[in-house]
C-alpha cells in the first residue's frame, strides 16, 4: 500500500546512500568512461583521441597479459574450487554434529587480510620453503607411496570379492572397505620399508623457485599458479559449506527410489544430486567467477617478489598504469581497461540472471 | 565371523541397483558408523589444512630461521629451560627477569661447555667478540664499556669425549644502560658445541672454531621469547623516531570504529527505505545496488582518487585542507554507505513482520519513530552482523588506502604490512621470523573478534550470500 509522504522520507532516509552512489559510482563511471576516450594523465588533457586507448590497449604487453591472466585464473580457480567443493560436500554430507565448529574452522582463511594470509603463502613457496619440503617427501617416498596405493587397491579387491560372495551389497569402492584396506596398505608399506625392501629415492632435491621465476607450467606462470593453489585453499571449505547447505535439503527419498530403481552410484550423482544443486551451484560459479576475474589483492602483493609479467592481472593493470609504471600516469589506458573489466563483470552477472538464477537465491 | 543373520528380526532390507538385499541389521549399523568416521575424519583434515597452516607460522615466528632446512617446529624460544635462563640473566644484566638488559655496575656470568676428543690438546680460552647491535634496533653498542674474562671452569669425560667448561664474566663499567648485550663465542677448533646457560642463537663451525652467536644475552623473558614480535613493532620507525607498527594498528582500529558507526546508521536508513517505503525507481535502485555490490573499486578509483585529491569539491578547505590525500577522510569516500551492508540490511529488514510497523503507524507513530522504535531495535542481530563484517572488511581493506595513503605514518595495517613485507625481503634480505611476527601481531584482533562473535560472522553470510 502507497502513503502520502513515503517519497520524500524515503528520499530523506536514502540520502547518504544516494550521495556514494553518486559521487562513488555514477559519476566515477562516468568520468571512467570520459577519460578513457583521453590522454588524460592525472594533471591535464592535451586531447580526445577517440578510440585509440581502447586499439592501443590489445598491443600493450602488459594488459593483453593481464587480461589472458584474468580469465585463466578465473577459469582454472572457479573450476577447481566448485568441482573440490562439491567432492569435500558430497563426502560430507550426513547428519553431523560440530558442524558449526568444522565450519567455524573453515572460516579462518577468509577472515585474515588478504596480505596477511599471502604473506604466509609466500613464506610457505619459498625455494627452501615449507612446500617445496613436502614435495621432496613426496618425491623421496614415491616408491612406498606406490607400493601403499597398491597393496590398498589389492586388499580392496579381495574384500569386496568376500562380501559379494556372502551376498552382501558392497561397491568397488565402498567407503567402509576402503578405510580398512587403507589401513592394510599403509601398515604394510612401513614394514616394506623399514626391511628395507623397498628403498626410497634418496638425494632427490626439490627447490622449485614458486614465484621468483618466469618459468611456466602448461603455458600458465609458475607464480600465477601459485597464487592459484594459494586462492583454491583459501575458498573452497567456504564453497563446500554452500554446497553441503543445498545437499542437506535434497529429500533423502529420492535416493532411496534411486536406489530401488538401480541407479549407480554416479547415476545418483549425475541425475539427483547435481539437478538439486542447480541453485546452489549457479551461486558458487558465480561468486567465484566475480571474485577471481577481479584479482587484484595477490597481484599487488606478490608483484615485488615475482616479476610482474607472470602474476599481472587485468585489475593490477588498471592500477598499475596509473601509479606503478614509474612514467607518466596513463590514465586513458588504464580507464578502459577498467571498463574491460567492468564489462567482464557485468557479462557474468548478465549471464547468471539469464540463466535463470536471480538475487533472491542468494541467502537461504 | 559370519555375517549371516542369527534371528529373522534382525534383518534389514537395503536396496542396491535395483535388486533388495537382505543384511543383518547390526551389520548395516556398524557400516554407518564406520561411514560416519570416514565423514570426520575428512572434515577434520580439511579443517587441519586450513588452521593448522596459520598455527605453523605463528610457531614459526618464533623460529630464529623460519626458513631452516628440513622444517622444524622445535624453536628455543619455546623451550621452556630457557625462559629460565633468560629469566635469571635478564635479573643480573639489568635487574630485570621480564624485559632484561645491561646496567651499570652489573655483573653477568655466562657459562659454556665445548667437547673434543679425548685425546686432543688443551685448546686455548674461548674467544668472546661484542657484536654492535642491529643497525635497525637504534640501540648503542654497549662493547666499549663492558670488561669480558674468560674462566676455565671444569672438565669432565664423557666416553671418548671430553667435555671443557667456561665461565665468561661481564663487567659494566660504564655509566649508560644498554638494551641489548649481543655477543660471540669463538670456541675450540675442531671442537663441538655442548651447552650454555642461555641456548644461542646460531651455532657454526668456522675455520677459526666452532662460532656461537647470541643476539642478546641479557633478555629478559619477554624480549627473549617475543624477541621478533618486540622488532616487528619497533624496527619501522617514522619521523621523529616514533614506532610505525603501533601507529598502523591504531589508525586501523581507529578507521575500522568509525567505519563500523557510520556504516550502521546509514545503511540502516538505506536498508528501511529499500525494505519498506514505496517510492519511484525503487528497483531501479535496487538494481543499481546489486550492481555496484559486483563492480570491483579498479573500475572507479581514478575518478575518486581526482575527487579525494582536490579535497570532494573543495569541501576540505572547511577542514582547513587543500586535498584528502594521506588523510582518514579519504577512506571513507568510495564506502561511505556500503551497498552490501544495505543490501543485507533491506534483506533483514524485510523479514520484519508488517503487522508490527501497522500497529505502531496507527498508535500515531510516524515514519522516523518507526525507524528508531520499531525498526532499530528489532533489526538488532542484522546489526550486529553488520557491524562485525564492517569491521573486519576495513580492518583487511588493502586497494583503496593504497591508493589514498602514500606516508607511511598514515598507513593502515594492510598497507603497512605489505611495506614490512616488501622492505624485508628486499631490503635487508629475508628475516621472515619478523615478517611472521608482524602478519601474526596484524590476524590476531580480527581473529579475537571472530572466535567472540563467530555466530554473528555466520548470520552475515548468509545475510549476504558469502564473502570472496
Amino acid at each position: 500500500m502507497k502513503r502520502k509522504g513515503d517519497g520524500v522520507a524515503a528520499f530523506l532516509f536514502l540520502l547518504p546512500l544516494l550521495f556514494t552512489l553518486t559521487i562513488a559510482f555514477l559519476y566515477a563511471f562516468v568520468r571512467t568512461v570520459y577519460f578513457s576516450f583521453t590522454d588524460y594523465n592525472l594533471f591535464k588533457i592535451t586531447e580526445f583521441v577517440g578510440l585509440r586507448n581502447y586499439l592501443s590497449l590489445f598491443k600493450e604487453q602488459f594488459f593483453v597479459l593481464g587480461l589472458i591472466h584474468s580469465l585463466v585464473y578465473a577459469g582454472i580457480v572457479t573450476a577447481s574450487q566448485t568441482f573440490l567443493a562439491l567432492l569435500l560436500a558430497i563426502v560430507a554430507n550426513q547428519k553431523i554434529r560440530g558442524l558449526t565448529f568444522f565450519r567455524a574452522a573453515y572460516y579462518v582463511p577468509s577472515i585474515a587480510s588478504s596480505v596477511a594470509i599471502t604473506t604466509i603463502f609466500i613464506w610457505l613457496v619459498n625455494r627452501r620453503g615449507t612446500v617445496n619440503w613436502l614435495l621432496e617427501l613426496l618425491v623421496q617416498y614415491w616408491p612406498l607411496i606406490v607400493a601403499a596405493l597398491g597393496i590398498t587397491a589389492l586388499a580392496q579387491a579381495l574384500q569386496v570379492v568376500w562380501e559379494r560372495r556372502h551376498g552382501l551389497p558392497v561397491r568397488a569402492l565402498d567407503p567402509v572397505l576402503l578405510g580398512i584396506s587403507f589401513l592394510v596398505g599403509s601398515v604394510a608399506a612401513v614394514i616394506l620399508g623399514r626391511t628395507g625392501l623397498i628403498q626410497p629415492n634418496s638425494g632427490v632435491e626439490v627447490a622449485i623457485p614458486w614465484l621468483t621465476t618466469r618459468k611456466t607450467f602448461l603455458g600458465i606462470p609458475l607464480p600465477l599458479l601459485s597464487i592459484m593453489m594459494l586462492n583454491i585453499w583459501t575458498t573452497t571449505p567456504t564453497m563446500m559449506i554452500l554446497f553441503l547447505a543445498g545437499l542437506q535439503d535434497i529429500p533423502r527419498e529420492l535416493y532411496e527410489v534411486a536406489d530401488i530403481d538401480g541407479a549407480s552410484p554416479w547415476q545418483k550423482l549425475r541425475f539427483v544430486t547435481v539437478p538439486a544443486l542447480r541453485p546452489v551451484m549457479f551461486l558458487v560459479i558465480t561468486l567465484g567467477l566475480i571474485g577471481t576475474i577481479q584479482m587484484f589483492d595477490q597481484a599487488a602483493i606478490t608483484a615485488g617478489i615475482a616479476p610482474l609479467e607472470s602474476v599481472i592481472t587485468l585489475a593490477y593493470y588498471v592500477y598499475w598504469a596509473v601509479f606503478g609504471a614509474g612514467t607518466l600516469p596513463k590514465v586513458g589506458m588504464a580507464s578502459a581497461a577498467a571498463l574491460v573489466l567492468a564489462a567482464l563483470t557485468l557479462a557474468v552477472v548478465l549471464l547468471q540472471r539469464k540463466l535463470g538464477f536471480s538475487e533472491k537465491g542468494w541467502y537461504s | 565371523m559370519s555375517r549371516r543373520p542369527k534371528s529373522p528380526g534382525e534383518l534389514s532390507v537395503v536396496y542396491y541397483r535395483g535388486r533388495a538385499y537382505q543384511v543383518d541389521a547390526r551389520w548395516l549399523a556398524r557400516r554407518r558408523r564406520v561411514r560416519r568416521a570416514v565423514v570426520y575424519l575428512t572434515l577434520t583434515a580439511l579443517a587441519v589444512v586450513m588452521i593448522v597452516s596459520l598455527l605453523y607460522a605463528f610457531i614459526s615466528s618464533f623460529r630464529n630461521d623460519p626458513l631452516s632446512w628440513p622444517p622444524t617446529l622445535a624453536s628455543p624460544k619455546l623451550w621452556p629451560p630457557n625462559w629460565v635462563a633468560a629469566w635469571r640473566l635478564g635479573l643480573q644484566g639489568g635487574g630485570n627477569g621480564w624485559t632484561g638488559g645491561w646496567a651499570p655496575g652489573r655483573r653477568l656470568e655466562l657459562s659454556v661447555v665445548f667437547s673434543l676428543p679425548r685425546d686432543a690438546p688443551y685448546p686455548p680460552l674461548p674467544r668472546v667478540q661484542l657484536l654492535a647491535p642491529p643497525y635497525e634496533s637504534g640501540a648503542p653498542n654497549p662493547a666499549p664499556d663492558t670488561g669480558v674474562e674468560v674462566v676455565f671452569l671444569a672438565e669432565r669425560v664423557n666416553g671418548e669425549a671430553k667435555e671443557l667448561a667456561y665461565e665468561i664474566i661481564f663487567t659494566h663499567r660504564g655509566s649508560i644502560r644498554y638494551p641489548l648485550l649481543p655477543l660471540a663465542v669463538i670456541g675450540p677448533r675442531g671442537g663441538r658445541f655442548v651447552r650454555a646457560t642461555l641456548a644461542p642463537d646460531t651455532v657454526s663451525t668456522r675455520i677459526s672454531g666452532v662460532y656461537l652467536t647470541w643476539k642478546n644475552v641479557v633478555p629478559g623473558v619477554i624480549r627473549y621469547i617475543f624477541d621478533h614480535y618486540v622488532r616487528a613493532w619497533t624496527t619501522y620507525k617514522g619521523q621523529g623516531g616514533r614506532n610505525l607498527f603501533p601507529r598502523w594498528i591504531l589508525n586501523s582500529f581507529l578507521v575500522a570504529v568509525l567505519r563500523v558507526v557510520l556504516t550502521v546508521i546509514f545503511t540502516t536508513m538505506a536498508g528501511y527505505a529499500l525494505a519498506r517505503l514505496r517510492f519511484p525507481g525503487r528497483n531501479l535502485l535496487f538494481f543499481f545496488i546489486i550492481y555496484t555490490m559486483m563492480v570491483p573499486g579498479q573500475v572507479t578509483y581514478i575518478s575518486n582518487y581526482l575527487v579525494v585529491r582536490d579535497g570532494v569539491f573543495g569541501l576540505s578547505r572547511l577542514f582547513g585542507l587543500k586535498t584528502f590525500l594521506n588523510t582518514f577522510w579519504a577512506l571513507f569516500l568510495p564506502g561511505l554507505v556500503s551497498t552490501t551492508a544495505t543490501f543485507m540490511m533491506k534483506q533483514f529488514m524485510e523479514s520484519i513482520p508488517r503487522e508490527i510497523e501497522e500497529a505502531a503507524r496507527i498508535d500515531g507513530a510516524n515514519t522516523f519513530q518507526i525507524y528508531t522504535r520499531v525498526i532499530l531495535p528489532l533489526s538488532l542481530p542484522a546489526i550486529a552482523a553488520v557491524s562485525i563484517l564492517t569491521f573486519q572488511g576495513s580492518w583487511n581493506e588493502f586497494f583503496w588506502p593504497m591508493v589514498v595513503l602514500t606516508e607511511a605514518e598514515k598507513y593502515t595495517l594492510p598497507v603497512g604490512l605489505n611495506f614490512f613485507l616488501h622492505y624485508y625481503t628486499s631490503v635487508t634480505g629475508s628475516v621472515w621470523n619478523v615478517i611472521l611476527a608482524g602478519t601474526v601481531m596484524s590476524i590476531l584482533p580480527v581473529l579475537i573478534i571472530y572466535i567472540l562473535f563467530q555466530r554473528y560472522f555466520v548470520e552475515g553470510f548468509h545475510l549476504s550470500g558469502i564473502k570472496q
